[in-house]
């Protein structure tokens, strides 16, 4: 029984793997079909993005990082960018409801400062033994993860970690593997 | 406030999905609403909101009633070992005869336990078979929070009503959970809901713990949480890192991914010829794709290095993607390297 779930986290990671790798690769290729001489700054841009698009359309997902992620690449970046996203993800971005979430991120991040000290209500729905110290490092978490801050639930955002940590894992060993593919060798 | 992503339930909306099968009248059952796949939030009510359940589910304790569907897996749909996490984590506590006190199932992606409140007529059996203890409970049709209390405690608060709800919802899909309350603890709704979700939470931590490396010895919910920001930080600047000495390494990359696509079929291909597959174009000669394989023979890329060839990059990407339908092993080949380095001799 256990032999078969072990094979069943093989096959589905190299599932995951290599569709990782072929959206990053398609992405990588529209961004050279787009510019003919980039810097290698643009360049290393251009794999981060496409890596991220590819690691955040890649398996089915519930989870609001990707989305966010998506969202934040096709806001910030080029035009290149956002067809790159477009096609990768292979759903549209809308770029007006980014800029509205960008907005209101800010403002939620302000007053929910105001008003957390107000908030002592011990039988608040999100009521939990928390000292200041982790609460600090949840709303560092929330920082760190895309799309975290919207998050209020903390049990969604240990999910949405937990499924974070997840692709990026993966997202780093295939890059490592590729990189080690593609080396040059220095002696 | 409303946040975009929870939604507060309130009032008595219930949607009677399933029949109960205990036949007794039961005006207010509270049903359960399935939740939409695609919202997966747990919501403010008062019940504990489970995650979607795998098929995988423990289930111990649901009684046949219940159909078992597995809502689609929607937070850990490929990560099959989280799920194997899980399933670990659940507590089974099947009470002893005295029904003191249950602790409460939480495993991620489990199926919650349902524990149907036993009427303390009926004492010694298991939940299962449970059917004639709702005879005596009051439901209240506002609240939809089922809780099941202990014995002792609700043949007292019985008569007090809407105190105590010990509702049983057949359904197709569970969102709710039923949570026993423990001995000596306090039963109000408030402090239940609460517990729950420390529950849960505390169940995530495990998760999450179990994920990041070296956070199993760690005890406190601040170090634990402390080493997570720190590999989730490392984890994004390794990203950065590779990606830039990729970008390093070559300027451009012309793949054609035709050859890619052609090695679906997952076989090792690096032997086969070259003239096979489409010609990759190759922008730069600073590429040499060499597989590195450096404890073994290090001297022969020597003479090898800066003549790129179109088919041992082919034959690398190939070799390559092939490799990645086995993952354990990553950068350390051992009869594809030889093989590829004897292809690569024979093409100069």
């Amino acid at each position: 029984m256990s032999m078969l779930r072990n094979e069943r986290m093989r096959s589905n990671s190299a599932m995951k793997r290599r569709e990782f790798f072929i959206k990053w690769m398609k992405g990588l290729g529209i961004y050279t079909n787009f510019k003919k001489n980039m810097t290698i700054l643009y360049w290393k841009n251009a794999i981060k993005s496409s890596a991220d698009v590819a690691i955040a359309s890649t398996g089915t997902s519930s989870t609001n990082w990707n989305r966010a992620l998506m969202m934040a690449i096709a806001r910030n970046g080029d035009r290149a960018a956002k067809i790159m996203v477009k096609i990768v993800s292979g759903q549209k971005v809308q770029s007006r409801k980014a800029n509205t979430i960008i907005f209101s991120k800010k403002i939620l991040r302000k007053s929910r400062l105001r008003f957390a000290k107000k908030e002592v209500a011990r039988y608040s729905s999100s009521y939990r033994y928390n000292s200041v110290a982790i609460e600090r490092r949840i709303s560092m978490l929330k920082r760190i993860i895309p799309g975290g801050e919207m998050i209020v639930n903390e049990v969604r955002l240990m999910e949405e970690t937990l499924d974070y940590i997840a692709s990026l894992q993966v997202q780093v060993d295939v890059m490592r593997s590729f990189v080690d593919l593609v080396e040059v060798d220095k002696f | 406030m409303e946040e975009p992503e929870t939604r507060f339930r309130s009032g008595g909306v219930g949607l009677k999905q399933g029949e109960m099968g205990f036949g007794l009248g039961l005006d207010e059952i509270h049903c359960l609403i399935a939740v939409p796949p695609e919202t997966g939030n747990s919501s403010y009510s008062f019940t504990a909101l489970p995650e979607l359940p795998p098929s995988q589910a423990v289930e111990l304790l649901v009684k046949e009633d219940f159909t078992n569907e597995p809502i689609a897996t929607q937070f850990f749909p490929t990560n099959a070992s989280l799920i194997d996490h899980a399933a670990k984590f659940s507590v089974f506590a099947p009470t002893d005869t005295s029904m003191e006190s249950t602790t409460i199932m939480s495993a991620l992606g489990s199926r919650k336990a349902e524990m149907v409140k036993q009427e303390p007529l009926d004492s010694n059996s298991w939940p299962n078979s449970s059917s004639p203890a709702f005879s005596n409970q009051s439901l209240n049709p506002t609240k939809r929070k089922h809780r099941d209390k202990q014995l002792k405690e609700s043949n007292k608060k019985n008569k007090k009503p809407g105190a105590n709800e010990a509702v049983v919802s057949s359904d197709e899909k569970l969102p709710y959970v039923h949570v026993r309350a423990r001995r000596g603890q306090a039963t109000d709704s408030h402090s239940l809901a609460e517990r729950a979700r420390r529950e849960k939470i505390n169940a995530r931590m495990k998760l999450l713990q179990n994920l990041v490396p070296g956070c199993n010895k760690i005890s406190g919910t601040a170090l634990v949480l402390d080493e997570i920001i720190n590999h989730v930080q490392s984890l994004q600047r390794q990203v950065e890192f590779l990606s830039m000495s990729l970008a390093s390494v070559d300027t451009r990359v012309d793949f054609n991914l035709d050859c890619l696509l052609a090695t679906e079929s997952g076989t090792s291909i690096e032997n086969s010829n070259p003239g096979l597959f489409v010609t990759p174009i190759w922008h730069d000669n600073q590429m040499s794709f060499i597989r590195q394989h450096q404890h073994q023979q290090p001297l022969q890329f020597d003479h090898v290095q800066h003549q790129p060839s179109w088919g041992r990059e082919e034959d690398a990407v190939e070799n390559f993607v092939a490799t990645e339908n086995s993952p354990s092993s990553y950068g350390s080949p051992s009869n594809s390297a030889s093989r590829h380095l004897s292809h690569l001799k024979m093409e100069l």
